[in-house]
């Protein structure tokens, strides 16, 4: 079916093992010829297609296969960057971020304003897990899998660095405890006909499968169910990041799921592309893990989303591969069953090949911000921003706790000097009036050709006007994005000194948006107060625009003190404030998914036909439940439908 | 017995009993919700926790003029102008809505007239909150206070726990009605600790008094017309302003639930339409939740007496004006006591409501709302609820307690046996103790005696202690001009009828202070003993007759049927404590009568008004022949006639059942019973008796009303020899 493409690929190491890996078993280096497109006939759907180019990439993933050679094993991102404390200041480690290697003295203060940190008596997590569950093994099964020529692992760190995604419990429970269930194999398939093989032997000896990707779930989504009592595969599909094809004219290309997104990114920009889908997580995350939680891109407005992005999808079941056998660009075929695959969450099959739509790299790229006295008129120029739709690539508002924060995170003084009553400083407050305690920023990032993003760029701030905004540098919005990427390493930092940080999103519609922002975060207080929870931070952003509605993203983290169960405590706040976003007219999820910490409110999200109409497909695609990850649908069906 | 039916059955169609199913459901429930939403204080109330706010170190000029720094209702709040205000109105998608796709395409009127019109109806309605007034304002009040009231108590525990619970949500004060005097206590209060002052609903009747309107207005009071039926535009208006006070949290939302001052001085049942609005933006989601605090505030005599009692007899109201007002102003001379004043535990209307709003596909906001029936449900519990709250919050003065004493001797005993004060005291101690045991906080500070004597003296008006310590009512209606028959509201009462009548309803005004205490008792008592009449005693067949009562009731006391098995055993448990029912018994399904008959009299007499006049009401509304209606007003008329001509015959000694507002809670609960229907016709409301229905209501109202006549009979004119004549009653 698939090409020999084994001929112009970088041979995989491919061996049988029962210990973990040692360090020579590392990928091979690439020969340094990444840019090699070769000519061929492809034989994939029937054969009936002529494809233009066949690119492989020959640059190795960024990530190895044993992760945590270059992860933190119980925390977020690369193992040499984070936040550490010297001397009583923070700073960052490592220089793979901006703000690495400097000193950060306002946040520093930050911190102890906040949340009453005290930076001298940090907490030491556990010390490297060495003892782990024992394996439940299939014995037959795992006869099979020897015969196969695959790549597996039963290594203890292996098994449990895929056990978990990056929810808040999942990373708590790796620096206090251990979890009930972990994988008892993990298995790197090399291709779509591997993952084949993979799934019909699981299917015949009844074993579970979890897909992996990125491994950076916040919904508990790669959480083993403890109750399962079949041995359950972790299939690592890192292995499986080639760009197949790709097609300049039609702008598609054929790429495996199992690649990660600075990867992608970096393959395509060789060549002159993009698929624009930059979700926060990129760095970590993978294909087959936007397609299978409907992941959302920070650019969505120039690319779209994962859903627009897709033009095709292959996803392994354990009935059959389910797929499409047209490629047109949009068709009037029935329900479209690409979005059975979208949002599955792993409960239906394996997604091993995806098409996407590229785009050619952009000839501008710009960044901006724009600074309004309050809230109410950043969502109201939002709005009207949206109405217009002349929203750039992106644009976000940044509440005035997150705006305070941003500025904290600056290693000097600059635009609004943080301690320094610099001239602009006083320009913006006294002379413009805007209150530092209430003031807010949206930050934008343009893209597109020149005359494109001039145009916009004209319209935005004017429309700005309108709405007391100012406009207030590209320095500042640049910072914005940039920071984005380091904001995910603080929360490694307030574990060490009784914090617990987690964030949270909604869709909702414009006209209730303002009001679910005040809603949740007063909720939040109450249940702050009723707790007893002093030093706490509850911020928002409006992060996405669309016509009929904004995404609005929540942070909330607080200072646990004693409290014995902190992380309980942190689930108990955040059900409460998304029972209070659903009561406010928000939406379950805009991009998170639902995993298992949603999954009590899918129904209601539904319908109880929608619950049935999912069972049935599950039903069909996968009868004996081998993907038995349990996300989404919590199988309870209740007597009152 | 009648044969024709058990009380219970009788006393509800199938509608209402489907009702009282869903509601006795949903009670445990609520019963949760309540025990999370209030939790038990931490110890019995005290009145040593009240403090005279008028007694404060600075003096007026200086209290007026301090630093205005108050604490915010919400966080997000901005304070907006009174023209931002109806700018936001004006601009909502509510009223854009309203005036562009439904009025002026329906009936074809024009838009900018609907665009004026508006904004004419908001001017009318805005208030125009300005420190200054209020500042000035706040000083003439002192003096004023200072001059008629010995006391303005308020609960300091009760500010503190305010306190702690506004900040994050809107917060609405719902003060129970009784008086003018509550619009500006409670502002007053409320400057007094720095908090927000309220943004008042008055109603439009103030507006026409010149200056006093505009005065009201300018310390926070919006006024709302009394009736406003099917103007969408003005509902949409008013709902709109109601909301975005709400929304936008600046100032706390006063309103009174019972919609109008109680003029019986027992609470009102609670109106729904306001508080449905002023929710709405809970329901849909805009709010997260609203504090609700129901606050009482108790008088001990109250500015209204004298009016209230002619009102109640049917003369009719005064229209509202200044020089009305300055009239009122001989009010100045006389001594009203205390006040206390007490916020009761603030209420989560989200945790009230089980976090009713249910996360669906939420329509547009400017489309309104449809109240599911779970919302209304709970709406109507959260109204009672507030009642009883502001009921149990009370403070008691001793003059109540007096006065049901003086009354139930007035009633009972023989024309020449005069209550002295060793008497009175002694009673009144044994009632005290009663109610107390009732949960009532009694304003007693010194020893009974004094205290007693300084309750009467504060009455002096209506009661004298002669020197040889005889107690007396006065007739206060004595030199009343003449008035003319033309402008009686009701039936025009005879003049020596209104001189009974008139202090007698005054001197019920301050009994009914007292029966949210009493009430359950005291129905449930009359059911045991005749019950036991009967030859029953059993406790269910007690229980049925007590279910009669209780919905016979219904609009007269704030009896929600969701309480109505917690009420029961709760009185039963009271009343054996103290003696009034035997708990000696073993049989726990039977009820027997203790040994205290004399506080079970007491008990029973104190339904004596109510059966009386609702049993005449029975008996006029059998005399329609069938097929005939009659209006509320001619069934009133006609019925005080009746009983004017049982008074009159000493047939009956309770002027109090001459009320117009007891009688017309008489027909509205036999229209809910299903023994008159209710009928509209060409927009007048018209009754027609239910025959056979009526006939079995009036003949077991009849059997309870047998029990409760009192054993001595006197005539008018005996009665009124009870009474010392004064010179001049004011009015």
């Amino acid at each position: 079916m698939a090409t020999d493409r084994s001929s112009f690929l970088v041979k995989q190491d491919v061996r049988l093992s029962h210990c973990s890996m040692s360090a020579e078993s590392k990928e091979a280096p690439t020969n340094g010829d990444s840019n090699s497109f070769v000519e061929v006939y492809s034989a994939e759907n029937n054969g009936q297609q002529f494809r233009k180019a066949v690119k492989v990439n020959l640059t190795p993933s960024a990530i190895p296969k044993r992760r945590q050679e270059l992860l933190k094993w119980n925390g977020w991102g690369y193992e040499d960057s984070k936040f550490a404390v010297r001397k009583g200041v923070i700073w960052f480690t490592g220089n793979r971020y901006p703000i690495g290697e400097l000193e950060l003295p306002y946040f520093t203060q930050w911190t102890k304003d906040v949340f009453n940190v005290d930076l001298s008596k940090p907490i030491t997590p556990q010390p490297p897990i060495s003892k782990f569950p024992d394996p439940i093994i299939n014995t037959d099964f795992m006869a099979e899998i020897r015969k196969c020529n695959l790549v597996i692992s039963d290594d203890g760190m292996d098994r449990l660095f895929r056990a978990h995604g990056h929810t808040l419990h999942d990373i708590y429970i790796l620096r206090v405890g251990m979890f009930a269930r972990i994988p008892d194999l993990v298995i790197w398939p090399d291709s779509h006909d591997e993952v084949v093989k993979i799934v019909e032997l699981a299917t015949k000896y009844n074993v579970v499968i979890m897909p992996y990707g990125g491994g950076t779930s916040v919904t508990c989504a790669n959480s083993c169910p403890e109750e399962e009592k079949r041995m359950i595969v972790s299939l690592d599909m890192s292995q499986m990041n080639r760009i197949l094809w790709l097609d300049r004219d039609n702008l598609v290309a054929c790429i495996e799921a199992g690649i990660i997104g600075q990867d992608l990114e970096k393959e395509l920009k060789i060549n002159g592309f993009t698929t624009g889908h930059e979700p926060d997580s990129h760095e970590f995350s993978s294909l087959g893990g936007w397609v299978a939680t409907r992941a959302s891109g920070m650019k969505k407005n120039v690319y779209g989303n994962i859903e627009d992005l897709l033009v095709h999808v292959r996803m392994v079941t354990p009935t059959g591969v389910l797929e499409k056998h047209t490629q047109g660009p949009r068709v009037s075929i029935g329900p479209d069953f690409n979005h059975v695959v979208l949002g599955s969450e792993g409960t239906l099959g394996v997604i091993t090949e995806v098409v996407l739509k590229i785009r050619p790299l952009p000839a501008c790229k710009k960044y901006g911000s724009i600074i309004f006295p309050d809230f109410e008129s950043g969502v109201n120029c939002m709005r009207e921003i949206a109405k217009k739709r002349c929203q750039p690539a992106s644009i976000r508002l940044v509440d005035n706790e997150q705006f305070k924060f941003g500025q904290a995170l600056k290693a000097e003084p600059s635009f609004f000097g943080h301690i320094t009553d610099g001239f602009k400083r006083f320009y913006v407050t006294k002379m413009k009036g805007y209150n530092v305690h209430k003031m807010v920023v949206a930050t934008l990032l343009f893209e597109g050709e020149q005359s494109t993003v001039e145009n916009q760029e004209k319209m935005v701030y004017e429309i700005a006007h309108q709405f007391g905004g100012m406009p207030a540098g590209e320095v500042n919005g640049q910072r914005g994005y940039t920071l984005t990427f380091v904001i995910a390493y603080i929360r490694d930092l307030g574990f060490d000194f009784n914090i617990v940080a987690e964030s949270f999103e909604t869709s909702v519609p414009w006209d209730r948006t303002l009001s679910l922002c005040r809603n949740v975060k007063g909720r939040v207080a109450a249940e702050c107060k009723a707790r007893g929870i002093l030093h706490y931070l509850m911020t928002c952003r409006v992060t996405q625009t669309y016509d009929a509605g904004s995404v609005v993203y929540f942070y909330f983290a607080f200072n646990y003190g004693d409290m014995p169960d902190p992380c309980h405590v942190y689930e108990e706040i955040e059900e409460a404030a998304r029972n209070e976003i659903l009561a406010s007219g928000g939406s379950l999820s805009h991009h998170h998914g639902i995993g298992k910490v949603r999954k009590k409110w899918y129904r209601q999200q539904v319908s109880s036909q929608g619950v049935h109409l999912f069972r049935a497909i599950k039903h069909k695609l996968d009868p004996t439940n081998i993907f038995a990850s349990g996300n989404l649908d919590s199988g309870e069906l209740k007597a009152k439908l | 017995m009648s044969s024709n039916g058990s009380p219970s059955q009788i006393a509800e169609g199938t509608e209402q009993a489907e009702d009282r199913q869903k509601a006795a459901n949903a009670a445990p429930q609520l019963q949760d919700v309540l025990r999370h939403t209030c939790p038990s204080p931490a110890g019995p109330r005290v009145l040593s926790t009240f403090r005279n706010i008028l007694d404060r170190d600075s003096c007026d000029l200086v209290w007026v003029t301090k630093e205005w720094r108050p604490q915010q209702v919400t966080l997000h709040a901005r304070t907006r102008t009174t023209a931002k205000i109806r700018q936001d109105v004006i601009s909502s998608p509510k009223m854009q809505h309203t005036i562009e796709q439904q009025l002026s395409s329906q009936n074809e009127v024009p838009k900018e007239a609907l665009w004026r019109e508006l904004n004419d109806i908001l001017i009318e309605m805005g208030h125009t909150q300005t420190m200054p007034v209020v500042r000035w304002f706040g000083y003439v009040l002192s003096k004023i206070m200072r001059k008629i009231y010995s006391g303005v108590f308020v609960n300091e525990e009760s500010i503190a726990r305010l306190r702690a619970s506004i900040g994050n949500n809107p917060v609405i004060f719902m003060p129970s009605h009784r008086s003018y005097a509550d619009f500006l206590l409670m502002s007053y209060v409320c400057f007094h600790y720095n908090i927000m002052l309220p943004v008042i609903a008055a109603g439009m009747d103030f507006v026409s008094m010149w200056g006093v309107g505009r005065l009201l207005r300018d310390s926070g009071a919006f006024f709302i017309r009394r009736s406003f039926g099917n103007d969408k535009l003005y509902w949409a208006a008013f709902s709109e302003y109601v909301q975005t006070l709400i929304t936008a949290g600046e100032n706390p939302i006063e309103f009174f639930v019972e919609g109008t001052r109680s003029r019986t001085a027992k609470s009102l049942c609670p109106k729904l339409g306001l508080l449905s609005v002023a929710l709405e933006p809970y329901l849909t989601g805009q709010v997260s939740d609203i504090v609700v605090v129901p606050i009482n505030i108790s008088y001990d005599r109250t500015l209204e007496e004298t009016l209230y009692s002619y009102e109640l007899l049917g003369v009719p109201k005064p229209k509202e004006s200044t020089s009305g007002l300055f009239k009122a102003l001989n009010v100045l001379d006389e001594q009203y006591g205390r006040i206390h004043i007490d916020f009761t535990e603030p209420i989560s209307v989200n945790k009230f409501f089980g976090d009713l709003r249910s996360p669906k596909l939420m329509r547009p906001l400017h489309l309104p709302h449809q109240i599911t029936p779970d919302e209304s449900t709970r709406i109507i519990w959260l109204a009672n609820y507030v009642v009883r709250q502001q009921q149990k919050n009370a403070v008691i003065s001793l003059f109540s307690l007096a006065a049901v004493v003086i009354t139930h001797h007035v009633l009972t005993k023989p024309r020449n046996q005069l209550l002295n004060m060793h008497q009175l005291t002694r009673q009144v101690a044994s009632l005290k103790s009663a109610a107390e045991s009732f949960g009532a906080l009694i304003d007693c500070r010194d020893n009974l005696e004094v205290s007693l004597q300084n309750a009467l003296h504060i009455h002096k008006s209506l009661i004298v202690t002669s020197k040889d310590g005889q107690v007396q009512v006065k007739n206060v209606a004595a030199a009343q001009a003449p008035i003319d028959p033309a402008k009686m509201k009701g039936h025009s009462l005879q003049d020596k009828t209104l001189q009974v009548g008139v202090p007698m309803v005054m001197l019920q005004h301050y009994v009914n202070q007292t029966l949210h205490l009493f009430i359950c008792p005291a129905i449930v008592s009359l059911s045991v003993q005749q019950s036991i009449n009967q030859g029953s005693g059993m406790k269910d067949d007690v229980f049925a007759r007590y279910l009669f009562l209780r919905t016979l009731l219904s609009h007269e006391f704030i009896l929600h049927k969701a309480w109505e098995t917690m009420d029961f055993e709760q009185s039963i448990q009271q009343l054996q404590k103290l003696g009034v029912l035997d708990e000696s018994l073993h049989d726990s399904m039977k009820l027997s009568l203790g040994s205290n008959s004399h506080l079970h009299q007491i008990l029973c007499q104190l339904l004596l008004p109510f059966l009386a006049g609702y049993s005449s009401a029975c008996s006029t509304m059998l005399e329609v022949p069938a097929g005939k209606t009659v209006s509320l007003n001619e069934a009133l008329k006609s019925t005080q006639a009746r009983l004017e001509k049982l008074l009159l015959s000493a047939q009956l000694n309770h002027h109090y059942s001459l009320s117009l507002d007891l009688l017309t809670a008489a027909v509205n609960s036999l229209s809910s019973m299903g023994a008159v229907i209710k009928n509209k016709e060409n927009g007048k409301v018209l009754y027609s008796p239910n025959s056979n229905r009526l006939r079995q209501v009036t003949q077991i109202v009849g059997d309870f009303l047998q029990l409760v006549a009192p054993i001595c009979r006197k005539s008018q004119d005996e009665q009124a020899r009870l009474f010392i004549t004064q010179a001049k009653a004011r009015l």
